[in-house]
């Protein structure tokens, strides 16, 4: 018989808690000028982030003559890039919390499915058989 | 792509020279290119290892997946022998095939303890079922890719097993029996899903050796039997009105109709609409007694009648037990003292 094989559907949270975020790569040029602030936040705040998050994977390469990038790959193999250019250390701090936090969901299948669920619902499909008798 | 298997074996001896061993490698080549993005940077990784002269070097990403995973090994090698699949030979550890004989082992006996306790009257058939299932190739393949074990693990797309010099010459026996395959080089694909499936098993193995069964035991409830999987699904009778039948008989929950006459179950029309359309639709209710057993629904009375009889066996033989103490739990003497067994379960009725 050549049909599908069965299999179980994840549910992440229920049992253990997977974590999304499976690598940030900060992308930087040594000699622009939007790149300052990228610089001083990888020299500074960086390695107590990676640190503090174990499940990361942080990697820096440099990309000369182009504008500091930040891009995070997610465990459903979407990736999301913030574009960093000319900004300070605290608000690269902030964008890379974002990222960390983030699914890799697409922001329109957030709003265009905001709920993600295996039951089609919680009190039952409505049945024409199954209501109260109408009575005046 | 995991029926690949399954669609190579309906392939007779004969028709087997035909196909060219070429083609198979191709197709499964491109059947694996899940993750060919990053096959090429671990391939970089490990040029670069091999020129610093250092084997086994555990990657960042496995460091990542540890912490991911919450797996703390007392030597961090452990976990690097549980992600080295047999196929990869450039490695002065063992393969992980033993964890993987023992995790198998396992999560067999965790998954079926934990069902049979919760379900005792199932039949042992959808038992093993469910635990193929939830144990299963396909299951541990797609739990190994969601939580990133294919970036992590080990291993070569194909391996030599023997080369011995072709026959070309030789004529073609009517005798399958006598196989002209054995006899030429053989090479021995392995796909990523094969791989990562058992890289779980082998993560599990390897707790259970390392930390404990208890250890071993938690990864599985966490992981393995969090997913979610309808159960009923697997249930198929032919005849659901003679099984319920020979449930009554059992249950011995026969009515008496008149002073010889014993029916096991009655059934009652309960709504109907639509009779001598074309979409009619009869719902039927099973009852013993005044007790309903179950409800079903069709487009004819027959098919009602069906449904409905093989709702009333899904709703006996499926039925949940909410609490329960697992045995392989108890390691304590207070809570062998303490532990109150589930009522072993009847045996399902036969026709």
């Amino acid at each position: 018989m050549l049909t599908k094989p069965l299999i179980t559907i994840a549910k992440n949270g229920v049992g253990a808690f997977v974590f999304s975020c499976r690598k940030i790569e900060f992308n930087y040029c040594e000699r622009s000028g939007s790149s300052r602030g990228m610089i001083e936040y990888l020299q500074n705040h960086l390695i107590p982030f990676a640190k503090e998050n174990p499940q990361l994977e942080v990697v820096v390469t440099p990309r000369p003559s182009k504008h500091p990038l930040i891009t995070g790959t997610y465990l459903n193999r979407k990736q999301k890039q913030v574009c960093v250019r000319n900004k300070k250390p605290d608000a690269i701090a902030e964008i890379v919390k974002l990222i960390r936090d983030n699914t890799g969901v697409t922001a329109k299948k957030r709003f265009k499915k905001p709920v993600i669920s295996t039951t089609e619902s919680i009190r039952g499909i409505w049945s024409p058989f199954h209501t109260r008798p109408h009575s005046i | 792509m995991f029926s690949m298997v399954k669609r190579f074996s309906i392939f007779n001896r004969n028709t087997l020279s035909l196909f060219s061993q070429r083609i198979y490698f191709d197709r499964t080549r491109s059947l694996s290119d899940v993750s060919t993005i990053y096959n090429e940077e671990l391939e970089q990784k490990e040029e670069i290892t091999q020129n610093d002269n250092q084997k086994d070097v555990i990657t960042p990403a496995l460091y990542a997946f540890a912490a991911r995973m919450h797996l703390d090994f007392s030597d961090p090698k452990i976990l690097l022998q549980a992600v080295t699949h047999k196929s990869f030979t450039d490695t002065n550890l063992p393969s992980n095939k033993s964890f993987k004989e023992l995790g198998n082992c396992a999560i067999q006996l965790f998954l079926t303890e934990y069902f049979h306790i919760k379900y005792p009257l199932l039949h042992t058939n959808y038992l093993k079922d469910v635990v193929e299932v939830y144990n299963g190739r396909s299951t541990l393949a797609t739990l190994g890719h969601e939580i990133g074990l294919n970036y992590v693990v080990r291993w070569n797309k194909s391996t030599d097993v023997f080369s011995t010099p072709e026959n070309d010459g030789q004529s073609e026996s009517t005798d399958t029996n006598e196989s002209q395959v054995a006899y030429k080089s053989r090479k021995v694909t392995y796909t990523i899903g094969r791989v990562v499936a058992q890289a779980v098993q082998a993560i599990v193995g390897a707790l259970y050796l390392d930390k404990g069964p208890n250890s071993a035991q938690t990864f599985v409830h966490d992981h393995l039997l969090s997913r979610e999987f309808a159960i009923q699904k697997l249930y198929d009778v032919k005849e659901p009105k003679r099984h319920l039948s020979a449930l009554m008989k059992r249950l011995e929950r026969e009515q008496p109709i008149s002073r010889h006459l014993y029916i096991p179950y009655i059934v009652r029309l309960l709504h109907e609409a639509g009779r001598k359309t074309k979409e009619p639709i009869f719902v039927i209710g099973t009852y013993s007694g005044t007790e309903k057993l179950a409800e079903g629904f069709g487009s004819s009375i027959k098919m009602a009648e069906h449904r409905a009889a093989k709702n009333a066996l899904l709703n006996h033989y499926f039925k949940e037990i909410k609490d329960f103490t697992l045995p392989s739990t108890i390691d304590t003497y207070q809570k062998q003292m303490s532990y109150i067994p589930t009522k072993v379960g009847d045996t399902p009725a036969k026709i």
